[in-house]
């Protein structure tokens, strides 16, 4: 009967991740709750013939679950198991609890034992849903700081240890002196401590998120730093162009007066490559126009041929942030191959435009040389082993919303189309 | 076809018409070409008569080819748009009207082959229909009249862009052979949407301009996302636009 608290400890696993089901949530509570039951009815019968402590067989229950769990979800496994464990964690410091509360401390527990834990778990879970549904879920939903999750979960098994470990052995042993009351009041300190980790762990991770958005949100800002000073410097150009062109009628009238038709046709051909070329605007978005813009000099510094048709309005259906650093991340890896490419092959062309006003079409193509290190659609990095982080992040942004990456290449031509896609 | 030219200064309009008519020979089309000397003209008579392809100057006297390409798009989403202009710096309202491309003056013969390649491509992909025999007589439908259809007790039921319903007696493999069109997909056992209306896959069904929506089979969401993609990307490269 013990087992009957998996059904709060899976809603409450279940809560944070609700976008990440792979089955619909009311298939994935069809299979979970006679999984669970299934789970109770086989400990009852296990316990009954061989007459096993029900502690130990909560490992393979536990594990049994956690492998249901982590399967059903579409997070990475660091992150499932790290949040399955810290329920786990939770719920076994309220065990030793509930022992203590109910004073009867070996197996089997009588069914007021099992009931108060089976309560005090819901009580729980219902306590903590809101922070599950908003705090957890944000936390799960940020990648920024995977390497976080690579130790998190060592706190919660490290405090299941510390509570299997204060566990009473010998029955009666609570009632004497205060023993009792210490356990109960241990395992609640246990209790508090943990939960206060986890906030602890959620306000570090939190501001690790920030600083990575303002890492990146500095990033655009020097490039819109850097589209600013090229549109300074374009309007200049105009400006002597403005003042050059009352030159140039003075000088042709001259020509016209003496009816010198050859010096003028000459005059004419010479100032014609006088008129200045500086774009004014690649995109009317502002924020696409400063990435864009930015890549532009950074093209032209590198003598790589760009040409962008960006249309896109001012106000997108997706956040700016997402389509800029997916733009950037593209652009940067194009810059790369570029380099490495002859220089009169070069080339780079960005296109965009919206779809029914709810999507984002992209698409960088640009020509390459030498070799692209493709697996099962994933491509390496030339640097180091595994996908290259740029493309992994615009995948990532994109398939956020049900977008769409697809990169193809051949004949010396690389491209990547990507479609942004707004939530609602 | 029907081709506008739009253009304050007559010795331009004349040139451009020589050029045109040269492109017109070589592809072996067969066109008629008005000449207007400013937009308001060229709006009143694409009222009456729908143009094809118009040429549109960018600065007619008091006029601005964009405004008149902005009014031209209230009531014909469809024209194909060419900007003649001597530089590139309206390039960005361009893209808002969907302009196909903008000639650069003083522009070669070459140009203007590249872009007539690419307007009989437009025009080869707009042709392709299908004929059905419904009660009505025979009924020639272009593909890209179709919205969806469906195939329900032996009978196939086209749904137009119109807004009609086309009933047809043939067995839906017939039907769906003869639309071999990557813009056509099929979406489950008898139902086929043609992606060039969709507004979007929400990962369960199509969204056609308008909200209907038409379901996907679960098996075949994941084809469907990839397909509907895709598509989206072929129509990209079509509307490339030279520099």
């Amino acid at each position: 009967m013990e087992f009957m608290v998996f059904l709060p400890g899976m809603l409450l696993a279940y809560f944070p991740v609700k976008q990440y089901l792979r089955l619909r949530p009311a298939k994935l509570a069809a299979v979970t709750a006679p999984l669970i039951l299934l789970l109770c009815l086989a400990g009852e019968t296990v316990r009954r013939f061989f007459h096993i402590n029900i502690l130990w067989l909560f490992f393979p229950a536990a594990t049994v679950m956690g492998v249901f769990y982590v399967h059903t979800v579409k997070i990475t496994r660091w992150k499932s198991v790290s949040v399955f464990l810290s329920i786990c964690g939770v719920f076994s410091c309220l065990g030793n609890a509930a022992i203590g509360l109910s004073g009867e401390t070996t197996p089997p527990f009588p069914p007021r034992t099992t009931a108060l834990w089976f309560f005090m778990c819901c009580a729980l879970s219902a306590a903590a849903w809101h922070s599950a549904t908003h705090a957890a879920r944000q936390l799960l939903e940020d990648d920024a700081f995977a390497p976080t999750w690579y130790v998190f979960w060592i706190l919660p098994a490290v405090f299941i240890s510390l509570n299997l470990f204060i566990m009473p052995r010998n029955p009666g042993i609570l009632e004497q002196g205060r023993l009792r009351r210490i356990y109960i009041f241990i395992s609640l300190v246990f209790l508090v401590l943990l939960l206060l980790s986890y906030l602890f762990f959620y306000h570090m991770a939190s501001s690790l998120n920030r600083i990575d958005r303002l890492r990146l949100e500095n990033q655009f800002l020097s490039m819109q730093q850097a589209r600013y000073d090229s549109l300074l410097t374009t309007t200049r150009q105009i400006r002597q162009a403005r003042h050059d062109l009352r030159h140039h009628f003075h000088v042709l009238q001259g020509f016209a007066a003496q009816a010198s038709w050859d010096s003028l046709a000459a005059y004419l051909d010479e100032v014609q490559g006088s008129i200045p070329s500086g774009d004014l605007g690649l995109c009317e978005n502002t924020a696409v126009d400063n990435v864009a813009g930015y890549f532009s000099i950074r093209c032209k510094e590198c003598g790589i041929p760009v040409t962008f048709a960006l249309n896109l309005p001012l106000k997108l259906p997706v956040p700016e942030s997402d389509l800029c650093s997916v733009l950037s991340n593209l652009l940067e890896n194009a810059i790369e191959a570029g380099i490495k490419t002859a220089p009169e092959r070069r080339q780079i062309k960005v296109q965009a435009h919206l779809h029914s006003d709810h999507m984002v079409l992209l698409s960088v193509e640009n020509a390459y040389d030498g070799k692209i290190r493709e697996k099962n659609g994933v491509f390496l990095s030339s640097k180091r082993p595994g996908e290259g982080v740029g493309l992994q992040a615009v995948r990532h942004t994109a398939e956020k919303n049900g977008g769409y990456v697809r990169f193809h290449y051949g004949d010396g031509v690389f491209t990547a189309n990507v479609i942004l896609r707004s939530g609602d | 076809m029907r081709i506008a030219i739009v253009d304050d200064i007559a010795s331009e309009r004349n040139m451009l018409k020589t050029e045109l008519d040269a492109q017109l020979a070589r592809l072996f089309l067969d066109a008629a070409i008005s000449s207007f000397c400013c937009g308001t003209d060229f709006l009143c008579a694409a009222e009456k008569e729908r143009f094809d392809l118009v040429f549109l100057d960018i600065y007619m006297g008091k006029e601005n080819g964009i405004d008149t390409a902005e009014r031209l798009r209230y009531f014909d989403p469809d024209c194909l748009l060419v900007f003649t202009t001597t530089s590139r710096d309206h390039a960005l309202e361009g893209f808002r009207v969907r302009a196909l491309h903008y000639l650069v003056k003083p522009y070669q013969t070459a140009d203007l082959a590249a872009l007539f390649d690419e307007i009989v491509k437009r025009f080869s992909i707009t042709d392709k229909y299908i004929e059905i025999n419904t009660t009505g007589g025979v009924h020639r439908l272009r593909f890209q009249d179709i919205l969806y259809a469906e195939h329900y007790k032996h009978q196939i039921y086209i749904y137009g862009a119109d807004g009609k319903k086309y009933v047809t007696r043939r067995t839906f493999r017939e039907f769906t052979d003869a639309l071999t069109d990557e813009r056509f997909f099929l979406c489950s056992r008898g139902v086929l949407v043609n992606m060039e209306h969709a507004e979007d896959f929400d990962g369960m069904d199509f969204i056609l301009k308008g909200g209907k929506k038409v379901p996907v089979s679960r098996s075949l969401a994941k084809a469907a996302h990839t397909a509907f993609g895709d598509y989206l990307f072929k129509d990209f490269k079509y509307s490339e636009r030279r520099n």
